[in-house]
């Protein structure tokens, strides 16, 4: 039995489990120092869809891990401010119904936060998508419609969290370590890749609708449907929140 | 070998699932289910159709299009939920939680309440069955099925792996044109059933034939790789239509309610086609029209003549005035007739001719949004 492909491939396997945890921070030069003792920070319903990803490659949703691990994230997120000078303001779920008007507010920050991620922060799995005709520093803003909410909630500033995380099944990792395997044996490599968490976050002004904190976090360790990782994770998505 | 592949597919991806049960009306899936992860998404997807500015979001027209649900599938009723999009195409569309998606092209496509109906019965058909969920099932069997192929036979001998996601691939398609097969059979069993006259099924699709013979391109786009040929649905409802027409059903086809729930919308459905900038496809949906008296001469005349105008290739512009011509010759002349024959006979160097449009465009639309342009336009034409 040959020996040679059983060391490059234990520790390509090795390298691959470690896994590694990732973050940029971006924020406006032109902002103002957010002053964490007079924020009012609203903290918006989690965007967060967590999915099983199979051995093919396919992602399936799911629901339960989804509940689970938004209702950890939000009282992470929650004890993270509560523990700030600022203070937290609880988002009502019927802001974001569809007969209401902050929904759209919401979607333009959904496509505001994509922009960011794919554009300027790394995008999915560190994939950053360079526009070359756009060549600006980090400038965004959701309006000065804003500030309804602002009126509304009392809050002067909002942050939003989105989150995508999958989960490998046990036939997906038997298929990592058998590509592993087959790769060493016979130089026939096929990129088999485990769950990943992309997740980003923004904290907007409310009465400019400046984004002036924004964070994309990506890694392959940690999970959301148990407390202690999640609070781990939520550390990671929040990194440099100026409050 | 390549049975020895197709089997080890069919046995990984194919044969091992048995067929949904119907969903049960008022159920929601279990939390841990793979299903309530899509019914999830979709939650948001109709949060996002609901509040999206495609949406042509008409109490009256829902009520309607719900009407006639109820109507069909009075089991599903409370628990289908239509929005109707800007899409001048001809489709629908149904999410498994239950939102059902109509684009507006069909409402100019589909002639009566029991040629819609039965477009409408074929997405109950997909809801009824829970199609979404078990094709989602397939396509993660069969490309688990196609990782472990590769993974086994790929080193060795790479064809291997390519005649495998072949077969996989074409296993998919065939079970997505057996879902619509059968969505197709529920459709129209559910029309006969409501008492309309089942052998209207057949005349939609001999329309969209139509249009797919007219525009060299439409078989081309992606609906017929999943669907079957319109040619062949046409057949097979007809036949089916037979076996279900019962006497009292007969030339039931609910064509004065249809046309009632939609005629204020015709005009903007045509300018929205005209956009599309297929013109042979749109000629033969002014000809059906025509054919059914529900747009008049006029009206049809000025759209052929927007189909030219558009296309613009050569003697397309002499075309399109003589369509506008006949188009203000009827009784109550659409005054975009006049706005865009002075449109093409200013770009023809017709100056006086075109003044003289323009003029008339605002004599009968003197409160119109561009009128500001239009005399601009005038003053130019006047030098």
């Amino acid at each position: 039995m040959p020996q040679s492909w059983l060391l490059p491939s234990l520790l390509i396997l090795a390298f691959a489990a470690s896994g590694c945890t990732m973050t940029k921070v971006l924020k406006p030069e032109t902002a103002g120092t957010v002053d964490p003792a007079r924020a009012k920070v609203l903290l918006l319903p989690l965007d967060v869809e967590l999915s099983e990803l199979a051995g093919g490659g396919t992602l399936t949703p799911r629901a339960d891990w989804t509940t689970t691990a938004r209702e950890h994230l939000e009282k992470a997120i929650g004890t993270r401010i509560a523990n700030s000078k600022a203070s937290h303001v609880a988002a009502d779920p019927a802001l974001l119904s569809a007969e209401s008007r902050h929904l759209q507010l919401f979607k333009l920050h959904e496509a505001i936060g994509e922009s960011i991620y794919q554009h300027q922060a790394g995008g999915p799995n560190g994939q950053l998508q360079v526009i070359p005709t756009l060549k600006f520093g980090f400038d965004w803003t959701l309006g000065e419609s804003v500030r309804a909410l602002k009126e509304e909630t009392g809050a002067n500033y909002a942050l939003f969290v989105h989150v995508r995380d999958s989960y490998a099944t046990a036939g997906r990792k038997v298929a990592m370590v058998g590509s592993l395997l087959v790769c060493g044996a016979t130089g026939f490599c096929m990129p088999i890749g485990t769950g990943v968490r992309n997740a980003f976050a923004s904290l907007v002004d409310l009465n400019t609708g400046q984004v002036v904190w924004f964070n994309r976090s990506y890694s392959e360790t940690g999970d959301l449907r148990e407390a202690d990782p999640a609070t781990k994770a939520m550390k990671a998505m929040l990194e440099g929140l100026p409050l | 070998m390549k049975w020895r592949l197709c089997a080890a597919i069919l046995l990984m991806a194919g044969c091992q699932s048995a067929p949904l049960a119907d969903i049960t009306p008022g159920d929601a899936p279990a939390l841990e289910s793979d299903e309530a992860g899509w019914w999830m998404t979709w939650e948001k997807a109709e949060q996002e159709i609901a509040t999206s500015g495609n949406r042509i979001a008409d109490p009256e027209l829902d009520a309607y299009l719900k009407g006639v649900i109820c109507k069909i599938a009075a089991e599903y009723c409370s628990a289908l939920r239509v929005y109707v999009m800007r899409q001048p195409d001809f489709n629908a569309q149904m999410a498994p939680n239950g939102m059902m998606i109509v684009w507006s092209g069909l409402l100019i496509r589909v002639q009566n309440e029991a040629q819609l109906a039965a477009v409408l019965g074929h997405e109950i058909g997909h809801y009824q069955r829970r199609h979404t969920l078990s094709i989602m099932r397939k396509l993660r069997k069969t490309t688990t099925a196609l990782t472990a192929i590769a993974l086994m036979t790929g080193g060795v001998v790479p064809a291997a792996a390519d005649a495998a996601i072949l077969v996989g691939m074409g296993t998919l398609l065939h079970h997505n044109r057996e879902q619509e097969a059968e969505a197709d059979t529920i459709g129209i069993e559910r029309i006969a059933a409501a008492g309309y006259d089942p052998r209207e099924v057949a005349e939609i699709w001999a329309g969209i034939a139509r249009e797919a013979k007219a525009d060299k391109q439409f078989s081309t786009l992606g609906f017929f790789a999943t669907h079957p040929a319109p040619e062949t649905r046409l057949r097979d409802m007809a036949a089916q239509a037979q076996k279900l027409l019962a006497p009292q059903n007969e030339r039931n086809t609910g064509a004065a309610q249809f046309d009632a729930a939609v005629v204020s919308y015709r005009m903007m459905l045509l300018n929205d086609e005209i956009t599309m900038r297929k013109h042979e496809r749109s000629n033969v949906v002014i000809d059906r029209l025509l054919e059914e008296e529900t747009i008049s001469l006029e009206a049809a005349a000025f759209f052929r003549g927007e189909l030219y105008r558009v296309r613009g290739e050569k003697g397309d512009d002499l075309r399109a005035v003589a369509q506008y011509r006949e188009a203000v010759t009827g009784a109550e002349p659409p005054p975009q007739a006049y706005r865009n024959l002075g449109l093409v006979l200013r770009r023809l160097g017709e100056k006086a001719l075109a003044r003289e449009a323009f003029q008339n465009y605002v004599e009968h639309a003197p409160d119109a949004t561009d009128r500001a342009m239009v005399d601009t336009y005038v003053q130019e034409l006047t030098q």
